[in-house]
């Protein structure tokens, strides 16, 4: 009982040990380091410009581009073309009645 | 010259007002921060990304809250953002290890020991950071907010972006969870 009535009085005493903490203070030189790192990723933005003005940065987006397209356009005349295909294909069967005639298309005879 | 005269001057770019903002809210950004990182050099690191955060996002700070309101929604994100990476950092470790990979092992820093802290409740004082560790994220920050940096229930409601009545709430589970954990660390130093 007594044990655990010492233990209750530890918790409550760890609880308010923080109790009039004082703030801690940072670093003097803080503006000077937080300046340095903006200037490191201002360097950072300007070394991505200095890269993207270059010849063979335009080059290679320029061939990306111009690949993205071709490769557009050739799918888009593939399918076109699967479409024309399939389009003929239905012509000559209707001009020929090359079609199937599924079961409900016989008459059935009356009785 | 008030805050919003410094603020306006910050988003043109002024150096001396941002030097200005920095050399006033350094110390509750820091301590901020060390209350949750834990490690002096961590949370001097968390508190210079805050302000190359304020100083690039000036533009989209917007008279709805308090200056400092801001800066404390800025430092408990960055803060606990670096304790997420820490915990992946460790859990990361640990399967390596499993693996038999890497023979680094993360090891745990010792007992914190917070500066501003009187000398005759230091050792209870890490005992207490030691267990405010294993409370949840808003549990733990609400908590900071209102032991370490001394804030009022309506304060933290709106650096918490919530109620009086759920700061209360969160508190009150905090000290709850301490408790349990407290009781079970004492119990294990009687074995």
């Amino acid at each position: 009982m007594k044990e655990k009535k010492d233990i209750e009085r530890r918790i409550e005493e760890t609880l308010n040990s923080l109790d009039g903490i004082q703030r801690a203070e940072a670093n003097p030189f803080l503006f000077t380091r937080i300046q340095a790192r903006l200037d490191r990723s201002r360097s950072g933005f300007e070394r991505l410009a200095q890269i993207a003005g270059k010849p063979a940065f335009a080059f290679v987006l320029l061939l990306l581009v111009v690949g993205t397209n071709v490769a557009v356009m050739w799918k888009g005349s593939a399918e076109a073309s699967a479409v024309k295909r399939e389009q003929t294909q239905f012509a000559v069967a209707d001009e020929y009645h090359l079609d199937v005639p599924a079961l409900y298309d016989y008459e059935t005879p009356e009785p | 010259m008030n805050e919003w005269e410094l603020i306006e001057q910050l988003k043109q770019g002024d150096q001396s007002a941002f030097k200005f903002i920095v050399d006033t809210w350094k110390d509750m950004v820091y301590n901020t921060a060390l209350s949750i990182v834990q490690q002096e050099e961590d949370a001097e690191d968390v508190t210079q990304e805050v302000f190359v955060q304020v100083y690039q996002s000036i533009e989209g700070f917007k008279r709805e809250s308090k200056f400092s309101t801001w800066l404390y929604r800025i430092t408990l994100s960055k803060a606990m953002d670096h304790e997420r990476r820490k915990k992946r950092k460790k859990r990361f470790a640990f399967v390596k290890s499993l693996f038999g990979e890497g023979s680094e092992v993360v090891v745990d820093p010792p007992d914190f020991n917070h500066p501003g802290v009187s000398l005759d409740n230091k050792e209870k004082a890490a005992i207490l950071f030691k267990a405010m560790e294993s409370l949840p994220d808003n549990q733990r920050m609400a908590f900071v907010l209102n032991k370490v940096e001394g804030l009022s229930y309506q304060e933290i409601s709106e650096v918490m972006e919530t109620t009086v009545s759920a700061v209360e709430s969160l508190l009150h589970r905090a000290k709850t969870n301490l408790r349990k954990e407290l009781k079970t660390f004492y119990d294990q130093l009687k074995e």
